[in-house]
Order: structure tokens, then sequence, then C-alpha cells
């Protein structure tokens, strides 16, 4: 029999997105549970299926008996054409339920270049976009991951957010909703219960006083219920953490369709630029006998075909010889590829990319950031140019030929002298190719340099930065690629309209909420994606707000200024990252965590190498 | 590189899995094997794979109920326990019906030369079609598509079989038989859309194929 649904998804791009049914899709019965969950990720199936932290969730909220997490994607935008053409409203993948009809919806927030795909996505369900205009009956709609460190910008959007790590937390959430419905209480006594648990924040509960010139005067707790900061969540013995054995293996192709193993969380480097780098601290690792079995339990479960490890830094992970000895014999056994992340250059990373297919295919990257050694002690990259030459020499001599460089443009304190600089090295490192006697190298030399803007963020020593105008980024990126010369060395950037609006909402406050708004209403989504960016769309958002974007993103903030995200604590204190600023204006570098504790405040939650020490 | 024993499978693939591409499908069989645990013989080299070899692609959107699949071993295994082992790895939609091991007198899969189809067309009006009428034309033309050009061909001499099983209101069902293979090829919406063509009042609105038979010479893989 033909169904209407089939005559839709014959006419759109890759329908297998939308039907679920995957192998190891978690069913149940709706009507055994009490809470059904709806987990939305921002962006399209195949982005959304690579992210570990929704694995992590889904398989942990459906531990449960009491609870059916199910999946939700933004559909690309032919199927919403099709959907809003049909009256079909956003639903889950696990039993095609309206998200509308769910208890609570949660979204992960991973990158600011999503937040209208939130709005759309609420859209389409059928939700009211604003968290005042949902009343009884409606489901809650909450939000977490990396960019809820600085919930502002969906403050009125959003009706609670979950700061830090969400396995045990969520935990917490559920037992307070089925409370809370068990006694049939009105709406608002859920959130004013669940303001009792560490890491959640409800935004309607807070009012923010502003002065004249628009930054923040107060930002003050309205109920008594609502703490004054919120402090995030972690997982404190990450060993004994929650990962699941099976994971859903999508039919589709997706980004990251393999197996993936996080070694650890955190990362003692401390970059000055890197958010991750201070809001996932401490740095805590899992065992590495720990991380052979689940990989063997989750290849025998999914038949995946590679095995890939996830970190920052991963060449910091202390037992990584033991960790790759253990999985390479897996793989050998099992057929399966090992596909290994960018790691510190060393007789013993060389050996075990020998080893390693994948690594080959790629080509070699390294990220020293920034052109210059002044500039890259600015930025506490601690890496000389001695290093990234003699890697390159390794690199070269081991038989590649293929070298990535990853910089950024826009860095504080930066000179012309050091964006030369980013072609210099790039010279330099084509020039240790040549270094090799002719009759020992092998193939053409290919040296990639890519260069991102630099986008201030929230928790960093740079959150007071002001970032580079439109304008001034076209220059320095001419200005860089004019200084490489040679057809061996290929030059990529990144569009600086995109680090602009990343820029705004990374550092924005409640008035950005109206804008996210009115931006939907001119059709903005999927921001992330070429193709759909509509810069002159998000400025008209802008004007008609009477918002002044460069107040977000271009403009110096003194030490003593109210950031939005002020009331959340991630740990690390707003007086070490000024201290760390102020070291960073000196050009002066300071220890790693496992040189040195420097007191940043992350000792607070009593984990990981804070403890170990 | 061949394995010591090539087991053929039949199975279908349900409407569960009907969007699933042929890449798509290539990709969950080498996750299927490696789950299954059975001793599939795998290529050599730094990118192993296992050594099989599917009948003919089906399209995204069709569903079929005789798909085949050869399937090379290191070791000999019962049929049931590869029947049971492959079904438990597939996890649903789709579902092995058969195992056999192949022998000296089998069919290789690559001689396939015919398939058939039951087909669900969905019209703007009701309307029953007087296929003998439109099978008597001196030439049947439509454009058919190549991976690099468009041509105008006569399918006339390829429609085997093309018979109405049933009407209910804009919908009717289609059976036909046409051919099929790496050298030949005629997908069923192509006769659709030559009947659309010919037959006045014919106006289709959407096409639903279910592949019912792949055969050699009429004669089928795994006898059923």
């Amino acid at each position: 029999m033909i169904q209407p649904i089939d005559k839709i998804l014959m006419s759109v791009k890759k329908p297998v997105q939308y039907t679920g049914g995957e192998l190891g899709m978690v069913k149940k019965d709706p009507a055994d549970v009490d809470i059904r969950f709806a987990f939305c990720f921002p962006d399209n199936y195949e982005v959304g299926m690579s992210h570990l932290g929704m694995k992590i969730l889904y398989h942990l909220l459906n531990e449960r008996a009491d609870t059916y997490c199910e999946r939700v994607f933004a559909p690309w935008p032919d199927m919403e054409e099709k959907m809003r053409e049909h009256g079909m409203k956003l639903f889950s993948l696990e039993t095609k339920t309206d998200v509308c009809d769910f208890d609570i919806v949660g979204f992960t927030l991973m990158y600011e270049l999503s937040y209208s795909n939130v709005v759309n996505m609420l859209d389409l369900a059928g939700i009211p976009l604003t968290s005042a205009e949902r009343g009884a009956g409606m489901p809650f709609v909450c939000a977490g991951g990396a960019c809820a460190y600085n919930p502002e910008p969906l403050a009125e959007i959003i009706d609670f957010f979950i700061m830090g790590e969400g396995e045990e937390v969520m935990g917490e959430l559920m037992d307070a909703y089925r409370d809370w419905k068990q006694s049939g209480a009105p709406r608002e006594a859920y959130l004013e219960a669940i303001c009792g648990i560490e890491g959640i924040y409800v935004p309607a509960f807070y009012e923010v006083e502003y002065n004249e010139n628009g930054t923040i005067r107060s930002f003050e707790p309205m109920r008594p219920c609502a703490k004054k900061k919120i402090r995030k969540r972690i997982v404190r013995d990450f060993t004994k953490s929650y990962f699941p054995e099976t994971l859903v293996v999508p039919y589709g192709e997706t980004v990251h369709d393999r197996v993936t193993l996080e070694i650890f969380r955190g990362c003692i480097r401390g970059c000055r630029f890197c958010q991750a780098g201070y809001v996932y601290r401490p740095v805590r690792e899992k065992n590495a006998d720990e991380l052979v079995g689940l990989a063997k339990k989750l290849v025998a479960a999914t038949g995946y075909e590679e095995i890939s490890l996830c970190s920052l830094s991963t060449s910091d992970y202390s037992q990584l010889a033991a960790l790759t000895e253990g999985l390479l014999e897996e793989a050998k056994e099992k057929k399966v590829n090992l596909s290994l992340p960018s790691l510190r250059i060393d007789n013993f990373s060389l050996d075990l990319m020998e080893k390693v297919q994948t690594v080959r295919k790629s080509g070699i990257t390294f990220a020293p950031e920034a052109g210059s050694q002044r500039l890259r002690d600015v930025i506490k990259k601690g890496i000389t140019e001695q290093n990234i030459i003699d890697s390159a020499s390794m690199v070269f001599k081991g038989g590649w030929t293929n070298v990535k460089l990853y910089f950024m443009i826009g860095l504080p304190t930066e000179t012309e002298q050091d964006l030369a600089g980013i072609g210099d090295l790039a010279h330099k490192v084509l020039g240790a190719y040549y270094a090799i006697p002719k009759e020992e190298r092998r193939g053409m030399p290919r040296v990639s340099v890519s260069a991102s803007t630099f986008v201030p963020k929230p928790f960093t020593p740079f959150q007071w930065e002001a970032q580079d105008d439109i304008e001034t980024i076209h220059e320095k990126q001419r200005f860089v690629r004019a200084g490489m010369k040679p057809r061996q060395i290929k030059f990529s950037w990144h569009d600086a309209e995109v680090s602009f609006l990343e820029g705004v909402f990374a550092r924005g406050d409640r008035k950005l909420s109206k804008v996210l708004l009115a931006a939907h209403e001119n059709g903005c989504k999927f921001d992330g994606w070429n193709e759909y960016f509509n810069f002159e769309m998000w400025m008209k958002a802008f004007e008609a707000c009477g918002v002044d974007p460069k107040f977000y993103n271009q403009r110096k903030r003194s030490f003593d200024e109210i950031l939005p995200w002020d009331h959340v604590d991630v740990g690390v204190g707003k007086k070490f990252l000024e201290k760390e600023a102020r070291m960073a204006y000196r050009e002066q570098m300071t220890p790693n965590c496992r040189e040195q504790c420097l007191h940043c405040g992350a000792e607070c939650f009593g984990g990981g190498i804070c403890v170990e020490r | 590189m061949k394995g010591n024993y090539t087991y053929r499978l039949r199975y279908e693939k349900t409407a569960a899995v009907r969007y699933i591409s042929h890449l798509d499908f290539v990709r969950v069989l080498n996750r299927t094997v490696r789950r299954s645990g059975l001793p599939v013989t795998y290529t050599e080299g730094f990118n192993p794979h296992p050594v099989m070899m599917v009948a003919l692609p089906l399209s995204v959107g069709t569903t079929s109920e005789d798909e085949y699949i050869d399937i090379d071993f290191d070791e000999m295994v019962e049929e049931q326990e590869v029947l049971e082992r492959f079904n438990e790895a597939f996890g649903g939609g789709i579902v092995v019906t058969a195992v056999k091991r192949v022998g000296e007198g089998d069919i290789s899969l690559k001689k396939l030369d015919e398939a058939h189809y039951r087909v669900e067309v969905e019209l703007k009006e009701p309307f029953v079609p007087d296929i003998g009428a439109f099978l008597s034309r001196d030439s049947i033309i439509v454009s058919k598509k190549s991976k690099s050009s468009v041509k105008d061909v006569d399918i006339k001499k390829d429609i085997k079989k093309l018979a109405v099983m049933a009407t209910e209101g804009r919908f009717l069902t289609l059976s036909m038989a046409v051919p099929a293979g790496n050298e030949y090829n005629v997908k069923p919406e192509l006769v659709v859309e030559a009947m659309d063509k010919y037959i006045e009042g014919f106006d289709v609105v959407f096409v639903q194929c279910h592949r019912t038979a792949l055969l050699c010479e009429g004669k089928e893989f795994i006898s059923k």
C-alpha cells in the first residue's frame, strides 16, 4: 500500500535519515513509561548521529524503565518544506511521535551557529518559541552541551539549562519530573524543584538590569529557590562513568560513523584561546584496560569497521602506549581500522602511525596556531618553531608528503610580523622536505595552511577581548595569502562573516533572544552550512531589534565588567582568568596542569588531576 | 581473492528499510558480517572487507522478497546456522529466508537476466488500462538514462509480461517481468512511464515497486 509519507520521502534527499529503525535503536512501548524525552540535535542526522554526548545520554536515559528517550534531528530544508506543506510536525525517529507530545524536549548546543535551528525545530514542532508562552500540558524545553556555559542568548527560549556533564544530573532531573507529574502541581513547581539540583539553571527566575551603555548593572535571582551561582556538574571518576555497550548504527552515511572511545575529559594545556581547555577541567582519564574492553564490546555489538579516539590533545593521555597496543591487537583480529587523531610527533607516534592506515590517507596535522614565537607565548601554545620543523622533518623522512598547518588570524596583540610568520613557517616546513637528500625523498610535498578567525569565548583568559571586524580579517587574510608563494603551499581560510556571528552569540546576553526570533522570522537556519548561511538576513534581524552586534564581538571589556555568564561557575575562577590574561600581555607562558597546579579553581570538584597530583 | 566455501543467501528487503541505498546496503552488510562472528573470508591489505557479491542493486524505495548475495567463508558452517546468525546480526528489516552452499551445478549470480515486480501505481483519476492494446503497439519509445547520456529506446521487446493484478479507485497494482542484470536492465518505473505516455487517461501520480523474483533463463537461484 502506498502511504502518504512514502510520497514525501521519495521526493527528498537521503530519505533514510527520517525513517529510524537502525540497529541498536531502543524500542519501548510509550504506554509503559512515565517520562518521554525527545533528545533534539539542532543539525541534520549525519551531523547529529556523530555526536558522542547524544549517544551516551540516549542510552543512559533509556536504561531507566520509567523513561523513553527518542532522537530528533533537524530535517534538511527540502524535507522541512514538504512537512510544512503537508502540515506534518517535527517527529521522533523511534516512534514517529510529534515532539510537542513529549514530556521534556532537550537540545544539545554544540555550536553557536545551530541556535537558529533550535528555534526552527521548536516552530516545526508546534511548541511556543519562548518559555513565557509555554503553559500547562506543554513540554519543558531544556538545553545543555558546550555552548550552554553561556546560556544567555537563549534565555527567553529555553525553560532550563543543564550545566556540565549530563551523566549524573539527567537521572536527578527524571526523578524530579516523575515526582512532579505524580503530584499534579502547576508547571512552575517543577522548575522551582529542579533549581535545587546542582547544575540546573532556570533563566526566567533571574532579572537583569542594564547600564545606559548596554553593559550589565546587576544580575539577580528573583526567587528563593534560584541560586546566585550555578556550578557545572562533572563525573568525578571517569573510568567508572557510564558508557553504553552498544550504539545505534546508522543505515545512511554520517560524519563520524565508527566506534569512538573517549579516553579522557579536560585538557592539561590551558591554551588561552581555547574554551574547551577551561570549561572541561579538571583532566580525568579513563583507564586503558577499561577502554580496550569497551572497544571489544562495541565492535562486537555494532560491527563497525573503525575505532577512533576522542579527547583534547590526545598525546597527553598517560597510558597511550598501553591503549594503542591493546586496540591494535583487537583491530587486527576483527579486521577493523584504528584511526588516530593528530598526535604530537615523536618516535612513538610515528611508529604508531606507520601501523595505522588511516593516517597515511589524510596526512599529518600540526597546529602552531600562531606564526611567531612571541604570539605562541601569548596564547600559551607550548611549542617552538624548532619543535615544528623537527617534527615536519621526521614526518617527511617517514615517507609522508602531506602536512597540514592550522593557524588563527586575529589573536590578541597580533602584529603584521606575527602574520608574516605564518607564511614563513609554512616555507620552513616545506624547506624541511627539501633538506632531505634527494634520493630519500618520496612523492611531491604539499603543505596545506588553514587559517581560522579567532573568536573570543567565555571562560577563557581572552573573554574580555575585542574580535577583529570583518574588513580587518579580510585584509589580514589577503596579507597572509600574499606570503604563500610556492605552488606546494595551499592556503585556505574561514568565512569572516560566519566568525562574526559566532562571536556575537558566544558572548551574547539575553537581548539576543529577540534577535534570534527575528532571524528565524527572516528564514535563518542551518547557519553552519555555507549554502544556507545568510548574513544579510541576520543583519536585518539585528537592525529590526535595535541591537548592535558589534557591542558583543568588537568591544574590549574591562576586567571588572559584569559578564552575561558570570552566574555560571565552571570551577575556573574569573580572577584566575584575569591573571592569565595579564600573563598573556606580558608574553609569558604558565605551567600546564601536569607541571604545576595554578589553582585555577577546578580543584573544587575534587576529581581528576587536581587530586591525583 | 576467493574463500574456501561460497554461501548464497536469499533475503527480503522489507518496507522498514526500503530507503537504504545500494551503497548504504553494502556498508550494512560489512557490519552485519562482523557482528555475525561467522568465519567469512576477508580481502588482504590495509582495508580488509568481506569477499561477497550482491546479485543486483535495488533502488531506493523499492522492496523485495527475492534478493541474493554470495559470501565466501574460510570454514564450512551449517546452512541453518548461517541463516540464524545472519538474521540475528541484521536485527530486522533485512530478513534472510534461505541459505545454500554454492556447488558445481549452481548458476552464477552474474548470469541473472530477468526480474519480476509487483508495482503499485497511484493515478490522478480512477482508470483501468487496456494492457493488450498497449503491448500491441508497433513500438514503445521511452527516454532511458544511462550514466552518461539520455537516449530514446524501444522497450516493446523488453516487456516480457505485464498485467493488471488489482484496481481500487485511483490505485492499481501491476505485475511485470523485465530484463535485469549488469548487461541490460530495464527499471519497472520506465514501463509505467511508457504507459503514462501512450495510454490516454493513465496519468501517474506515484509509483512504488516491489521485486518478486530474480531469475536466470527462467530458473531460480535457490529453488523454492
